[in-house]
């Protein structure tokens, strides 16, 4: 009964995100300060709605909800949601969240519609463990981070191609400058390379203390670590001043392209990630 | 009791006039003063500006108020009414209100949206309200016009982006570094369009400075103002691979940074974004250029383009703030309307509760007997009929200020009541006999006086 209502209440509140994300829309399309406005107020209460449910859920499966798949997803849309938020709040940079919602809008969207697959309580009761949980959180907040920093990218990208092409129009004077949607971006990988080492840390030493069948050559172990040396190279290239700009906006997204495969796919291809997915 | 505006300003009045007729900062409030003190005048604020002179008015009579005000400008600034008379524009009633909302908000401005006027307007308020010139009807509608003023800006576009060629191109190069304190700047020609574009940098933040020049001597003047360094055309390569911003306008025939040169340079900078505006004509940077990654070339005739879709976009925002002032002018008529049923519905409480007063003195003469407890009962009852008997016409009354015929439903109401009190007629000067309260009703159009 508690899942049904909770769906149900799911799905009342993507309807209010679509439409949140349909005004900002056409704030980017038409400059609409009234429906970017109004689709802020829409996305608050999302956000409220959203925070609501989460701890509703933390109480009635009185764990931290990260242990499945479709919790993680929750979790990743609505860390994505309150960081937009507080983006938009405190940097004032301009089509973030519009942005950053289409990523939050398409992960609530299969945690809500994708079919329910509840773990069961055995389950549940085995994962149970504090290393566990921190690994899979900070995997989760750095894939945010990446997400993030993926967003700046993109923008920065549509910046650089409005100048370049000489586009002269109301996005481009309210889109943010290319230097600092290349710092934000960057900054963003700064915090997510961390967590995403810190957190492959805690999830190896988990799975050596845990697991009997554990292999090294774990598509998910490899795929993270591709991940963690991309980002690396990233940030090293930022550093040594070896690559500016377009390219590094474009090697960034494609990592977060890697981010998305690493997320979805490679955890169906793990041995040992198998409740995860 | 009438609103007019009466000024002259620069899509009137050529400059020379313009200059004989301003009035400045340490005289504006002594002027407002003197032109209180003239016949007609109920309250006065006086604007001027290098671009306008204008004087706002509360007058009695619209013709009266018409002549002293020019007759208090000829008296100012000794001049004779007829020298100046053809340059004024006079506008009345819902003409005044539009202008100065118009004005405030930056729609009369030379530069469309500019903001420096709604700090000049509320100046010459605060000094008015000082000199004692505003009152009632003033301090509201300049009070709502600021607001406006703020409101339209917020929630437009109307002043956010660049209108003149100089200042897009300082903004198109913070569209790319954001804050440019840091970034090394390179004049390529110490002409005045050199000049111009350091000042304008300079005055951004920019510091580092380098100016080439094919007259070294001259690009040492130019680097100096500016704590800059001087470099020789021999040394434009180098001094390329360290610039991030490059302004060039000399009057050379051919380019002088040729996309080999770039392709060169672009090696050693590791593709460094570089900013390069080319003012000259003939240009002196090769097109080509700008197909290099993270190189933002834009020559003269794109900077104009910038300017004229930022001037469309706040000609659309202009629009949206019209009807924002139209919906203004019917809310400040509406409280104008008001404020011709305050001492109407002051003046039917005081009836009435003399009207109490004198029953329940009669009640104490019937029945002397009264304990004070029982007064105060009695006291208690009777003004609650009173209320509630006037609760309904109060509330109706309020309403008809709102609606355009209001000036005729007061009457009626008035009469209905039996309302004569006299101090209506002193409570209120706006409504005497001879000065309707009928901003809505008859809405003026505007008069130009040329």
């Amino acid at each position: 009964m508690f899942e049904i209502m909770m769906t149900r209440l799911h799905e009342g509140m993507i309807i209010l995100y679509a439409v949140s994300i349909l005004l900002y829309f056409i704030d980017f399309l038409q400059q609409n300060r009234k429906a970017n406005q109004f689709a802020f107020w829409l996305l608050s209460i999302v956000w409220v709605l959203q925070t609501i449910f989460l701890f509703l859920y933390i109480i009635h499966t009185k764990r931290f909800p990260v242990l499945t798949i479709f919790e993680g997803l929750y979790f990743y849309a609505w860390v994505l949601l309150t960081l937009s938020i507080v983006i938009n709040r405190l940097l004032r940079v301009d089509f973030t969240v519009f942005f950053i919602n289409i990523i939050g809008f398409i992960i609530m969207a299969i945690h809500t519609f994708a079919p329910v697959q509840m773990p069961t309580e055995t389950m549940s009761e085995r994962l149970i463990s504090e290393l566990l949980l921190i690994h899979i959180t900070m995997a989760i907040l750095s894939y945010v981070a990446f997400s993030l920093s993926f967003v700046f990218s993109a923008l920065y990208l549509l910046q650089y191609k409005l100048l370049k092409e000489k586009k002269w129009g109301h996005r481009l004077w309210r889109l943010n400058d290319l230097a600092k949607l290349e710092k934000m971006s960057y900054i963003l990988n700064l915090v997510g390379v961390p967590m995403l080492l810190l957190s492959l840390i805690l999830g190896l030493q988990w799975a050596l203390i845990k697991l009997h069948h554990f292999h090294w050559y774990d598509s998910k172990i490899i795929g993270s670590f591709i991940l963690l040396i991309i980002y690396s190279i990233i940030i090293y290239f930022h550093e040594r001043k070896n690559m500016f700009g377009k390219n590094l906006a474009y090697l960034n997204v494609a990592a977060f392209l890697i981010v998305l495969i690493n997320f979805f796919l490679v955890s169906r291809l793990s041995a040992f990630h198998f409740w995860y997915s | 009791m009438y609103i007019i505006a009466v000024g002259l300003n620069y899509k009137t009045a050529p400059v020379e006039i313009r200059e004989r007729l301003s009035f400045n900062e340490e005289e504006l409030q002594s002027a407002m003063t003197a032109l209180k003190n003239k016949k007609s005048i109920l309250e006065n604020v006086i604007v001027s500006t290098c671009n306008r002179t204008e004087v706002y008015a509360v007058v009695d009579q619209l013709h009266t108020g018409r002549y002293y005000i020019k007759d208090f400008l000829a008296e100012w600034f000794r001049m004779d009414k007829d020298e100046f008379s053809p340059y004024l524009f006079i506008y009345e009633q819902d003409g005044a209100i539009e202008h100065l909302f118009k004005v405030i908000c930056g729609l009369n401005s030379m530069v469309l949206g500019e903001t420096q006027i709604l700090g000049q307007v509320r100046n010459s308020f605060l000094t008015g309200q000082e000199a004692g010139s505003t009152g009632t009807i003033f301090n509201h509608l300049f009070k709502e016009a600021i607001t406006l003023a703020k409101k339209g800006h917020s929630e437009t576009e109307i002043g956010s982006n660049a209108v003149s060629v100089s200042y897009a191109a300082v903004e198109l190069a913070k569209k790319i570094f954001g804050d440019l304190k840091d970034k090394h700047v390179l004049i390529v020609g110490a002409g005045k369009m050199g000049e111009l574009a350091i000042e304008n940098l300079h005055g951004s933040g920019a510091t580092n400075i380098t100016v080439i020049n094919r007259t070294f001597e001259k690009a040492q003047n130019l680097a100096e103002r500016f704590n800059g360094t001087a470099k020789s055309l021999q040394e434009m390569q180098c001094a390329l691979v360290e610039a991030d911003i490059l302004i060039s306008s000399t009057g050379s025939k051919d380019y002088v940074i040729t996309k080999e040169m770039m392709d060169s340079v672009n090696k050693m900078r590791k593709n460094k974004p570089l900013f390069m505006v080319d003012i000259a004509v003939p240009r002196d940077l090769d097109p080509q250029i700008s197909e290099a990654e993270n190189i933002f070339l834009y020559d003269i005739d794109d900077l104009e383009g910038i300017v004229e879709a930022n001037l469309a976009e706040r000609k659309k925002a202009a629009e949206k703030i019209m009807m924002m002032i139209e919906a203004e002018i019917v809310h400040f008529n509406q409280w104008v309307n008001m404020l011709g049923v305050v001492p109407v519905i002051t003046a039917l409480r005081e009836k009435a509760l003399a009207i109490q007063s004198e029953t329940l003195k009669s009640i104490e003469r019937k029945m002397p007997n009264l304990t004070e407890r029982d007064k105060k009962i009695l006291s208690k009852h009777t003004k609650s009929i009173v209320n509630q008997l006037l609760k309904d016409p109060i509330t109706q009354a309020k309403e008809i200020a709102a609606e355009p015929n209001a000036q005729q439903q007061l009457a009626l109401f008035k009469r209905i009541f039996n309302i004569q009190d006299p101090a209506l007629e002193t409570e209120n000067t706006l409504l005497a006999e001879n000065t309707p309260l009928k901003l809505s009703q008859h809405p003026s159009p505007a008069i130009i006086q040329r």
